[in-house]
């Protein structure tokens, strides 16, 4: 899969997560408005993304909620909990359709019934929402969100910066059908270093009719000046083509920003407005002799009033333009119209003020009024003239999608868009390319439908303003390259929107497999660095080379140390909160206890607690199932809570906590909690427990019986009111990391459920025993203590061993026994015998063993292979010395 | 509301008589829509909007229509008022 979109999908993932979050919180704050912003920032970033890939019902589904927040951020519509549902439904659908492109890389289109409902529904809200503040206030609110000044636009009106002379050459090509393109050509700060001329390279540019230099931020001291960094940005204007460029700066595409631009935003008169908009009757004569076709009587007019007015006025320069055009395109009467029209206010022409006050009636009406359709006809036009523009019916593609876009026009009533359109549809046409159509949509329709190429300006600058003064005046010689003026700070700063300030959290993603390949070269290198002590153990034994031996064991402590840090390193990159799996609970309780109609707070405590990323993850289905139950069959109905005395809502505390090495999560209701009695008696019905423990057995223990295998099956959970659905498969998921788990619960007081997991997985503390000249290891979790009886204590009781260990009867099994070797355990010289005490699901039972040796950390391997069907054993590792350590499942030999 | 079996009829009417929007099939026999529509589009005839319906959702399709010179392209089954709103948008009438 591309990289981009592997970026995508990780970027959307936490975005829907990021919002499902600030929904929950708004919950509990509907009026905070930081939420609020933080929501629709969340939201908005989705769409920008989605944008860049050819989702249309995502990014459909994802504009709706982008205006929908937009509009709740602006106090437009209230939030509400129907708001919140429609909105989450939505997220869920993106994920879908994430998780959907992921594996398939592309999106079933029966998607596209959901997408608009969704779209509509949310869309409804508003409508809704803007009625009732209507029907509030009597009047709509005038809110109209601030919109960061049009990009496209502003870039153009540094047009500006170019000479007259230039414009008009540049104006005269374009007429004659070559096209124009505006390239900011940023080096990066070490392009010196990559053999590039950043200089020669853009004066070289192919067709340049002008260029400029600046420096991208105030020039430091001359003392601090890196010399070899460059920090200047080039502009170029340039009339070659597209393919010529692209192939010019073939090897810097990427600090390269290419702009075509539409000839008339060229025509920019500049001067001195001194004189005023007196020329009335001038005006009024010229448009008459305009509109009546007499371009000879309106040349002849133009040309006395020019030779009547100073050189340096703007009026001189507006005329000046108009004789071009006129000269060059007689017969576009848009433009010489105009012009003419704007010689009345002294403002630059109308095409300019024509975009703007479109963009901002745009804005204004707000892209709520848009309906799905409308934008997916815009969307498509975009993407028709998107295509390259080299077939035979281009012509006809251009004029359908400018009848298409003025259709909409009409139909939508901006009437006034309709002349803009037109005007770049005759540019087009004459170009023979789509970029002017392209450019135009982009100026109208921004916030609607992105254009490739507004992304790739933004992009390109995203940081920094356009590097063209405008102080720079008209007078400069058309071909020179001005000097690096110096620029102001604010320039820089405020050229980014205040949107994509938000800074990330400074952290890397890495594929979880690199990591899991460092952690196993660090258990390697663990294992490689035990043979030392070895290889020292022989240099002394063997060679008889004592200095040696004791030189390898201080390199060895050296060694050893590094090991242990890098190991503890990587342990630390593993970690992960547990709020990775405990963010997912509100919206399960939340979702669950309405539609069960019950009251439910959720406490969560302890979300910082980490452990490693594969022990988390174990967790989760573990917990889901957990608090399923806790929600469905725990806690009662506000109904029956009052008659009991109890608040009406219940509430569910989930805490996390660590303890030495092991991280403790404790999930606790208030709820009904589990009768034993009923336990008992069903366990005995299942077979599960006989007579005898039927009777022995603890109130304690006979809770804990709901996670015996094959105690969840139908008719027990109907009579048992559902406790102990699926308590089996929690309880195996969490011994499959180690884990233990403990069920307390009181009835009619609630219940409380603990997991113990180990901080990490990768290591793994074993005890080293010897039996029958062999060596053993024992998981240190579950080793209690070492202790060395006289054989005289020890007792047989009913053919079992036993000892009294300080008041307490310890069975005793000799390991050689329990592994079906028939050799009896040796004792030492005082005729003691060696016994390992461990936990065995809570009791203490004593192994006879040989002797004991060492502790050591290992990096446990499961038996893979045909061994993988030995329980006796969870795993092997290799020790030092090379030779192969079998690590004992203590719950499985007895 | 003028009706054509194929391609090559809809030219011959086209040629005839202006048309404010086209609706075009893309499985018709003699010539299918994206024939018609690449010949329409390459003549020096007014262009009306072309609204392309299919069965076939895949981006490629819609990619070829639109090469072709389809202006939007519809995925069957279309609900009617989808269509008559696409139609009356493409044919600029405000909405009511």
């Amino acid at each position: 899969m591309n990289p981009l979109l592997e970026q995508f999908l990780s970027e959307s993932r936490e975005s829907l997560q990021g919002i499902g979050e600030k929904l929950m919180q708004l919950e509990q704050e509907p009026e905070s408005s930081e939420l609020m912003i933080e929501l629709f920032r969340l939201v908005h970033t989705l769409k920008g993304n989605s944008g860049l890939f050819d989702l249309p019902e995502l990014t459909r589904v994802l504009h709706a909620g982008e205006d929908l927040m937009d509009a709740v951020r602006n106090g437009r519509v209230a939030y509400s909990q129907i708001l919140a549902d429609r909105l989450l439904d939505a997220m869920d659908f993106v994920g879908m359709l994430c998780d959907e492109f992921e594996a398939k890389e592309r999106i079933d289109p029966k998607h596209i019934n959901i997408s608009v409902s969704l779209a509509e529904a949310l869309r409804q809200l508003m409508v809704d929402g803007r009625e009732n503040t209507v029907d509030a206030d009597g009047q709509a609110p005038e809110t109209i969100p601030v919109e960061p000044a049009e990009d496209t636009t502003c870039r153009l009106l540094q047009l500006s910066a170019l000479p007259e002379a230039t414009r008009m050459e540049a104006y005269r090509a374009a007429v004659n059908g070559a096209p124009l393109y505006w390239l900011a050509y940023r080096p990066s700060e070490d392009c010196f270093f990559q053999g590039d001329d950043p200089f020669y390279q853009a004066r070289q540019t192919p067709g340049i009719l002008w260029g400029s230099i600046a420096a991208r931020k105030p020039w430091p001291k001359l003392s601090e000046l890196d010399p070899y960094q460059c920090v200047l940005d080039f502009t170029v204007f340039s009339t070659a083509s597209i393919a010529e460029l692209e192939e010019y700066y073939r090897y810097v595409p990427d600090q390269m920003t290419i702009v075509p631009v539409s000839r008339q935003f060229l025509i920019l008169p500049q001067g001195d407005p001194n004189g005023g908009p007196v020329y009335e009757d001038f005006v009024t004569e010229a448009l008459a002799l305009h509109s009546a076709g007499n371009t000879a009587g309106l040349t002849r007019a133009v040309n006395s009033m020019l030779e009547l007015s100073n050189p340096d006025l703007w009026l001189s320069s507006a005329l000046r333009w108009l004789l071009l055009a006129i000269e060059l395109e007689p017969d576009n009467c848009v433009v010489a119209e105009k012009i003419l029209c704007s010689l009345r206010t002294l403002t630059p022409p109308a095409w300019h003020e024509n975009a703007i006050s479109d963009n901002r009636l745009a804005s204004e009406s707000g892209p709520a009024p848009l309906s799905p359709e409308v934008v997916s006809l815009i969307a498509a036009q975009r993407e028709i003239l998107s295509l390259p523009d080299n077939v035979g019916w281009i012509t006809g593609r251009l004029k359908a999608a400018t009848a298409s876009l003025s259709g909409c026009l009409h139909a939508m009533g901006m009437l006034e868009s309709v002349a803009s359109l037109d005007a770049a549809l005759e540019d087009a046409l004459a170009q023979g390319a789509a970029a002017p159509l392209l450019l135009w949509l982009g100026c109208k329709f921004k916030g609607i439908v992105e254009t490739p190429l507004s992304q790739l300006q933004q992009t390109a600058t995203g940081t920094t303003s356009p590097p063209i003064l405008q102080t720079q005046t008209s007078q400069s010689d058309q071909s020179a390259i001005t000097g690096p003026p110096i620029r102001t700070d604010s320039e820089i700063k405020f050229g980014r929107r205040a949107e994509d300030a938000y800074a990330g959290p400074k952290s890397i993603k890495v594929d979880q497999a690199k990591i899991d390949r460092l952690m196993n070269l660090i258990g390697e290198i663990v294992v490689a660095k035990n043979g030392l002590p070895y290889l020292a153990g022989r240099a002394e034994t063997v060679f008889g080379v004592r200095e040696l031996s004791r030189e390898i064991k201080a390199q060895y402590a050296v060694i050893n140390r590094i090991a242990e840090e890098m190991q503890d390193s990587i342990m630390q990159v593993r970690m992960m909160p547990v709020s990775f799996v405990f963010q997912r609970f509100p919206r399960l309780v939340r979702d669950t206890s309405n539609k069960l109609g019950k009251e439910v707070n959720l406490i969560l405590e302890g979300e910082e607690t980490e452990a490693d990323k594969n022990v988390i993850e174990s967790l989760g289905d573990p917990l889901v199932h957990i608090i399923r139950n806790s929600l469905d069959h725990g806690i009662e109905t506000p109904e029956i809570r009052c008659t009991l005395g109890k608040p009406a809502a219940g509430t569910i505390i989930i805490r996390a906590t660590q303890e030495s090495d092991r991280v403790i999560i404790e999930i606790r209701d208030d709820g009904k909690g589990i009768d034993p009695d009923v336990i008992k008696r069903k366990a005995y019905e299942k077979g599960i427990i006989d007579q005898e423990r039927l009777e022995r057995i603890s109130d304690q223990e006979a809770v804990n019986l709901v996670f015996a295998a094959g105690f969840s099956t139908s008719d027990v959970v109907s009579d048992l009111s559902g406790r102990g659905v699926g308590m089996d498969v929690v309880r195996t998921a969490v011994e499959k990391v180690n884990g233990t788990l403990n069920l307390e619960s009181e009835k009619g007081k609630g219940t409380r459920i603990r997991l113990s997991l180990p901080l990490s997985m990768a290591v793994t503390n074993v005890m080293i025993v010897e039996s029958n000249h062999q060596i053993f290891g024992i998981p240190m979790e579950s080793v209690l203590e070492t202790v060395r009886i006289p054989r005289a204590d020890i007792r047989t009781i009913k053919k079992n061993q036993a000892t009294v260990l300080r008041g307490r009867i310890v069975p005793l099994k000799p390991l050689n026994a329990l592994i079906g070797v028939d050799v009896p355990p040796k004792a030492n010289e005082e005729d003691e015998l060696a016994v390992l005490i461990v936990n065995l699901g809570g009791e203490s039972v004593g192994i006879l063993v040989d002797d004991f040796r060492e502790t050591v950390a290992i990096i446990l391997k499961p038996m893979t292979g045909i061994l993988a069907s030995l329980p006796a054993y969870s795993g092997s590792a290799l020790l030092g010395d090379g030779s192969v350590l079998m690590v004992l499942d203590i719950k499985e030999i007895f | 509301m003028i009706e054509a079996i194929n391609g090559i009829e809809a030219m011959e009417k086209s040629l005839q008589e202006s048309f404010d929007l086209y609706i075009v099939d893309i499985n018709m026999p003699k010539q299918d829509g994206y024939g018609f529509l690449s010949d329409l589009r390459g003549r020096d005839l007014p262009q009306a909007p072309a609204l392309m319906i299919s069965t076939e959702a895949a981006a490629n399709d819609r990619k070829r229509a639109y090469v072709a010179g389809a202006n939007l392209y519809l995925v069957k089954p279309v609900k009617p008022t989808e269509l008559l709103t696409h139609c009356r948008l493409l044919l600029g009438e405000v909405h009511a």
